[in-house]
């Protein structure tokens, strides 16, 4: 194979994906205009091709980086002979134009997914979603193909390429991108199904109720995303932290904010018909940011320590989203008539309310983020004075937030709709405020005394309790019916109401993750040592003994590494190694802490330096309760896959009757 | 008062609360996001005041000594003026490679910074090392 083509072939296949996805678009909308079935037919052909061909220019893109075709200037830049095939494969998307080809062609294989699949609901509305999403595929491929290309040719051929960066030669980096986009992209499809709605001048909730899978699966990604960036930035940055507040690290946390306020009150819309408008605007709200995120990463129009300046890109991304804006503003309010509430609010206390507040308390907390990431920009344009706001500001206002959230994770799934009545709350709180009010006793007098955490830890408990009672009366009452063993009634107890019991598992997740932020940011101590070797250091009741250092091949890398030996309270508990690594092609190293994890804390040692006769400084780090946070996201993924799990024709039918003896009740 | 004023009027509560939240975070914790240039333009007015500066990194002035540990370089700024930053802290492995620093701090009386905080700028994903020639795409 002459790798010399490959580049043109690539070329040529973007060239067509483009007209391609025009055709698509043009098709649809005279079919749509026209009434006309074969031209819509045609539509769908396109949608389909264009996953093809896309698919076919990744695999091109794939076939250079694992060949080591350095003709490509993209592949020159970010690969090597000498890097492992993972990173190798990844390298599609360490740069600006591999990560936008990755871009479209997720979207390409969502939308192809979503024009053939067949739906229980909104089936009427597909061509008008396809027409979006190969819209929206269009501007992508107009990036591509003019702005940011991915088979620019080098002449003449390097014989080696610059290498991957050393940062991201790292499995958590390797996945981050891809989970990231895939939830982007993702959101791309219930926001169709909304301007579908309206285009379609649909009356009902059928988008909503079409789009609740799609938006699960989105949020799941997202939400696997994050926390794989928040990895990274705990192992491999090695600062101690997870978290930054860094303008591209919100760009992240915004959508993902607003789709899980989206999600929320979907539910609304769907059991009583409410709150149609808000649900319009935020699933607007939750892609724009997408699009947002995607073009702060890319614009440097707000300097981060991520962010990467090529202000043309950022102009058309700008002119993107200003004109999607403008286009859904324009369908909300000339369809208007279509989004008027079928009931109001009955009581101020109810699940419905209580929905709102969880939804107020998200979507205030992304405008708090949103504003204070673009400050520097927004201040300079009014005060001349550039002014940033550092963690504080967002720390300060996302832990209350962030509290009041958790105590509605317990109260809110217990309350009943419509309304809910003082002898049914009490039924319903009285023993988990009792467990709560326990432990919290409990807590204060071994020694936890910050007042914000300990009412943190005592609503955590609080929010445990509720779900752990939900979980005991359904499996009591299963129990109490039939011959089944403990495990088989609590698996076909779920298994009938996956949304329900998945939802559950999903908010003890997210309560795990909450135990974790709080532990390791009320409670983190360090300390920096210099040692010789046969010194110890000591923190928290461990003590670390240095002994030397090593120097060792790890892959690509020459890795330094420092061997402690770690005692806790006097009782040798293992060892623990800290280590930098040096790339051949960066100056500088690469850090990998040593951590050494428990249920209960997380002993951290950064190796900052040495010198030559390995006197060594080092930095130690205790983060109590750290490892909940991340047992907490592997229940959330666990959880949402439960949920949006397909269910068994048995089980739909009891979820079926249940939600509408539900809707009915009370 | 009906119910729908009531559920107005507590929407309207969490965000006055969410509102002042944000204004008292915001006393406590802004800062002037400053160039070098207009750092030393300002030079009194802003001595003492959090402050986060944005520059280049002058080649050959950093030194570190690891007993401290104390980070010491220079920070420029395009028309070269520059000022010495003195960072308490651990040296970020990729000091060689960056070419610009943002620091956190405040300027002290004699002139130099003392930062709190330190960030480089991150050797692209998406940029850095790049092939002349074909400039098509940038």
């Amino acid at each position: 194979m002459n790798l010399a083509n490959l580049n043109g072939l690539g070329t040529v296949l973007l060239v067509v994906g483009f007209f391609v996805a025009f055709w698509a678009v043009a098709a649809y909308v005279v079919g749509l205009r026209t009434r006309n079935g074969s031209l819509m037919a045609s539509g769908r052909g396109a949608v389909l091709a264009l996953a093809f061909v896309l698919t076919m220019t990744v695999l091109i893109l794939w076939g250079q980086f694992i060949g080591s075709d350095f003709s490509n200037r993209y592949v020159a830049e970010h690969s090597s002979t000498d890097l492992s095939l993972g990173y190798k494969i990844s390298g599609l998307w360490a740069g600006n134009e591999g990560s936008l080809l990755l871009w479209a062609w997720l979207l390409a294989l969502y939308a192809a997914v979503v024009t053939f699949i067949r739906h229980e609901e909104g089936q009427e509305l597909l061509p008008f979603v396809s027409t979006i999403l190969s819209a929206i595929n269009l501007f992508f491929l107009f990036i591509i193909n003019f702005l940011s290309r991915p088979f620019v040719a080098l002449s003449p051929v390097p014989p080696e390429g610059m290498g991957l960066n050393p940062l991201l030669q790292d499995p958590g980096m390797v996945i981050h991108p891809p989970m990231l986009y895939l939830g982007y992209v993702g959101f791309a499809v219930p926001f169709a199904f909304a301007m579908a709605s309206l285009l379609a001048n649909q009356r009902g909730g059928a988008w909503i109720k079409a789009t609740r899978r799609w938006t699960l699966v989105a949020w799941l990604f997202l939400s696997i995303g994050i926390i794989f960036g928040a990895e990274w930035a705990y192992v491999v940055l090695g600062w101690g932290g997870y978290w930054g507040w860094d303008p591209v690290e919100n760009a992240s946390f915004l959508p993902w904010l607003t789709g899980t306020a989206f999600f929320h009150s979907m539910m609304i819309q769907e059991r009583r018909g409410m709150l149609k408008g808000w649900n319009m605007a935020l699933i607007i709200i939750t892609f724009m940011l997408t699009i947002f995120g995607t073009y702060l990463t890319r614009s440097g129009v707000v300097a981060s320590v991520h962010a990467f300046g090529d202000n043309v890109l950022g102009m058309w991304f700008l002119i993107f989203m200003l004109t999607s804006l403008a286009a859904a503003l324009y369908l909300i309010i000339s369809r208007r008539h279509l989004l008027r509430e079928e009931h109001q609010f009955e009581a101020v206390v109810s699940k419905e309310s209580s929905f709102l507040l969880n939804n107020l308390i998200l979507v205030g907390l992304a405008f708090a983020v949103f504003f204070g990431t673009l400050y520097p920009l927004t201040s300079g344009w009014l005060t001349g004075n550039k002014v940033a706001v550092g963690p504080e500001y967002y720390n300060a206002i996302a832990a209350p937030m962030g509290t009041l959230l958790i105590l509605l994770i317990g109260i809110c799934p217990l309350i009943p709709w419509r309304r809910a009545s003082v002898r049914n709350l009490m039924e319903n709180f009285l023993y988990p405020f009792a467990v709560a009010a326990v432990i919290t006793v409990v807590l204060f007098f071994a020694g936890i005394r910050k007042l914000p955490a300990l009412a943190a830890f005592g609503i955590i408990a609080f929010v445990l309790a509720t779900i752990a009672m939900e979980f005991f009366r359904g499996v009591r009452v299963r129990l109490k019916s039939g011959g089944e063993s403990l495990p088989t009634a609590v698996w076909s107890m779920m298994s009938r109401n996956r949304r329900r019991w998945g939802g559950y598992t999903v908010h003890i997740a997210v309560t795990l993750i909450v135990l974790g932020i709080v532990g390791s940011s009320s409670y983190q101590v360090s300390k920096t040592y210099t040692v010789g070797i046969g010194q110890t250091m000591s923190l928290g009741g461990y003590t670390l003994t240095y002994k030397g250092l090593q120097q060792t091949r790890q892959g690509q890398a020459e890795v330094v590494l420092a061997d402690l030996d770690v005692s806790h309270g006097g009782k040798a508990v293992g060892k623990l190694r800290s280590q930098k690594e040096f790339y051949p092609n960066s100056e500088e190293p690469t850090t990998r802490v040593g951590i050494r994890g428990s249920y209960k804390e997380d002993l951290y040692v950064i190796l900052n330096g040495w010198e030559q006769d390995q006197t060594a400084n080092f930095k130690l780090v205790i983060n109590p309760l750290m490892a909940w946070m991340w047992i907490g996201w592997y229940i959330l993924a666990v959880g949402t896959v439960f949920a949006a799990w397909p269910a068994g024709r048995a089980a739909a039918a009891v979820q079926h009757q249940g939600s509408a003896a539900m809707a009915q009740s009370d | 008062m009906n119910k729908k004023t009531k559920v107005t009027l507590g929407v309207l509560l969490i965000a006055a609360a969410i509102v002042f939240l944000m204004i008292t975070a915001f006393g406590s914790s802004s800062m002037y996001y400053l160039t070098v240039d207009e750092a030393l333009a300002k030079g009194g007015e802003i001595t003492g005041r959090p402050v986060r500066l944005n520059g280049g990194i002058q080649r050959g002035s950093v030194t570190f000594d690891i007993q401290q540990p104390l980070l010491v370089f220079n920070l420029t700024s395009e028309t070269g003026s520059l000022i010495k930053v003195a960072y308490r802290g651990v040296k970020p492995d990729n000091m060689a490679q960056a070419t610009q620093a943002i620091v956190e701090g405040k300027l002290r009386q004699d002139g130099t910074f003392e930062a709190t905080k330190l960030m480089l700028s991150c050797p692209s994903k998406y940029e850095g090392k790049t092939y002349e020639g074909d400039q098509g795409s940038r």
